[in-house]
């Protein structure tokens, strides 16, 4: 007897990076359009504005994306892309969102010693000793050699170290 | 000709073996060779950086010091991109293809030596173009009105979009991107500020530094940082350097090639020295009988985009010091040190401070030979860089890129921006974009967008001027082939060398 089997199904249509990428694009587009419409004079070919040359890119850019979207069908599903580093990769974010707002109350060395400590004792989890003087050495050594040396001003900070 | 220029070089070469000056010129070739060997320290941040140090001395050697470091950079980048397959410096990104291949093959060694061998004579030779053919283009480049030089850059730009691997349209995207980013600020016609959220730190525009550090090193870091599989650093030794005669058969053309080609390109404003070597690859490939082996380790593209980066590297200061117009940001940081030494930059500067400037050019000789000096037998020294485990290079990158944008403009905006930029690039990497553009868009937006308005404000507003000026003409007629070069390969599905060039890149 026969298996009855039923409709084969469809495949899920699954977004690709290429098709995110256009979109993106054109949302950008679009909203430097909007912005330079809204905020800055755009002028005329005889006199052309500060958001002339902004809405023509802007125009290109546009145009990119619809391109880049509808020849995305044979790139990479969205899903497929590897982030391996990611974790890192968002602690080193959070290392330079650290020093944004850190450097100018706390200081150059106190600064780039926190940011230290924390990549090589936290994440590379080296050995205590290891990440003490390579953290001590680079945030005091660099700030010698460029505040005393080069005589670039970093920031000494609210503490005065 | 010649009666005039020898007694000035022989006057260059005093000036530049002073024992001072001789100190400044290594103590820079070995920093700078130092910022090309290190991952996301490029020239630009290097030159920054030591830029306040030359303030406390003379002008002739603050400009040694730095221009010494521009030059180390530029050799020192490719061992990062041979070793590694990181490129030290955006300009070695195409030496990263060949040069890699090479070095998985066991090849590192004559890699290295045709790179540090090509750079000294395209270093040479261009510095001698320097001499003799500086003048006479300064003044045919002085022909060119802003229609010349808003399609001079148009086509360059799409020359960039073409010539890297990938998709056109998106490489376009980054070019505009870029362009959009260099709009950011105030408007010099008409006083607006554009983009710039009542933020006073963006008055003056976004600054390179924040976005080439951004885009190239934090965007490294991040993406390099948690990779298991990063390559090991491959050391080669003394004996290994010494290329076959096959190899230095097959590199003289191409070096040849790419001096002439970057020399005469680096004098185009621009970060030309990256589009030569784009377009040193391109010939390199066309013209080779055996053109599959690019990307599989050919020597060719490794001679031909690094002497073609170097030679590019000495033309682009031509219009510098003959002008006074940077054509980049290096030239342009470059000239800033020269005005705060209280030099007046321009068509008078050679005449007005001969010992500056002959003195310089007596540096780069000697800095080419230190240079060559440093890239081979000292290989060893630069390569135990490489060695350092990256779990502990990467901490000490990131103080450095810290430290290096904070220091160029001495505010947290520009963290903030070179923060945004390492998340933009590595974004950019996963879905398959190239940044590369997205800094020349930068680079070239206010020069570009002057050279429109003021085109269409000299025609009363029409377009026609860009078409009815022979020489802005033919650089539109080569932008519009371009173009139907994109279409036409895209519409015969064939595997043009772009998409093979992509999967090089991906393979490499």
């Amino acid at each position: 007897m026969e298996e009855v089997t039923g409709p084969a199904r469809k495949p899920a249509k699954e977004i690709k990076i290429d098709q995110i990428s256009g979109l993106v694009l054109v949302a950008l587009a679009l909203y430097i359009c909007l912005h330079v419409v809204m905020v800055l004079p755009v002028g005329n070919h005889y006199r052309p504005g500060p958001g002339y040359f902004p809405l023509l890119l802007a125009a290109i850019l546009g145009v990119c994306g619809i391109i880049v979207f509808f020849s995305g069908q044979s790139s990479p599903a969205f899903r497929s892309v590897d982030w391996p580093g990611a974790k890192k990769a968002f602690y080193i974010g959070l290392c330079c969102l650290f020093a944004v707002y850190a450097i100018e109350p706390l200081g150059y060395r106190l600064t780039i010693l926190i940011i230290l400590l924390f990549l090589f004792g936290v994440v590379e989890r080296h050995k205590w000793w290891v990440t003490l003087a390579l953290s001590l050495g680079l945030a005091f050594g660099t700030y010698s050699v460029f505040r005393g040396f080069l005589n670039v001003p970093l920031p000494e900070g609210m503490l005065g170290f | 000709m010649i009666n005039e220029t020898l007694p000035n070089l022989l006057l260059g070469f005093a000036t530049a073996f002073t024992p001072h000056n001789l100190v400044y010129a290594i103590v820079g070739c070995f920093i700078g060779t130092m910022v090309g060997v290190l991952p996301g320290v490029g020239p630009l941040a290097g030159i920054s950086l030591l830029l306040p140090f030359t303030f406390g001395i003379d002008p002739t050697s603050g400009m040694i010091l730095l221009c010494s470091v521009y030059y180390g950079a530029m050799y020192g980048g490719s061992t990062t991109s041979i070793l590694m397959r990181i490129p030290g410096e955006a300009a070695s990104v195409m030496t990263c293809i060949d040069g890699y291949a090479m070095a998985q093959s066991g090849r590192a060694g004559p890699a290295l030596a045709i790179c540090a061998i090509g750079s000294y004579i395209a270093g040479t030779f261009a510095v001698i173009g320097l001499m003799f053919v500086a003048p006479p283009l300064a003044r045919f480049a002085l022909r060119f009105g802003p229609p010349e030089y808003f399609s001079l850059l148009v086509l360059g730009l799409f020359v960039l979009g073409y010539m890297t691997g990938g998709s056109m349209a998106k490489n376009i995207a980054m070019i505009a991107l870029g362009l959009l980013l260099g709009t950011v600020g105030m408007d010099f016609i008409s006083g607006y500020f554009r983009f710039s959220y009542g933020m006073v730190a963006f008055g003056d525009g976004i600054s390179i530094v924040p976005v080439v550090v951004g885009l190239f090193g934090i965007s490294e870091i991040m993406a390099t940082a948690g990779d298991p599989g990063r390559p090991e650093t491959i050391k080669p030794r003394l004996r290994d350097l010494i290329p076959s005669r096959e190899e230095i058969k097959r590199s003289v053309a191409p070096i040849g090639r790419g001096t002439l080609l970057g020399f005469f390109i680096g004098i185009i404003p621009g970060s030309a020295h990256i589009i030569s070597t784009f377009i040193s690859y391109a010939i390199e490939r066309r013209v080779s009988k055996h053109p599959e082996r690019f990307g599989k380790g050919a020597i060719e593209g490794v001679a031909g985009p690094e002497s073609a980066n170097n030679a590019a590297s000495t033309g682009a200061l031509i219009p510098m010091l003959a002008l006074g117009v940077p054509t980049g940001p290096i030239a342009a940081v470059l000239l800033a040190a020269l005005i705060v030494h209280g030099v007046n930059p321009g068509p008078q500067f050679i005449t007005e401070q001969p010992v500056i400037f002959w003195g310089l050019v007596g540096s780069m000789y000697l800095g080419n030979f230190v240079l060559l000096i440093l890239n081979l037998p000292l290989i060893g020294i630069f390569v135990n860089l490489l060695r350092i485990p990256y779990r502990y290079l990467y901490p000490i990158v990131l103080t450095f890129c810290i430290l290096g944008v904070y220091a160029a403009n001495y505010t947290t905006t520009d963290l903030a921006v070179m923060l945004a930029m390492g998340v933009l690039g590595y974004v950019l990497r996963k879905f398959n974009f190239d940044a590369a553009p997205v800094v020349l868009g930068l680079v070239l937006s206010p020069i570009i967008e002057n050279g429109f308005r003021q085109s269409l404000a000299m025609s009363h507003g029409s377009y026609a001027i860009f078409l009815t000026r022979p020489i802005s003409l033919t650089f539109l007629v080569g932008t519009a082939l371009l173009i139907l070069l994109t279409f036409r390969s895209q519409s015969r599905k064939k595997a043009a060398w772009r998409e093979k060039l992509t999967q090089a890149e991906k393979d490499g």
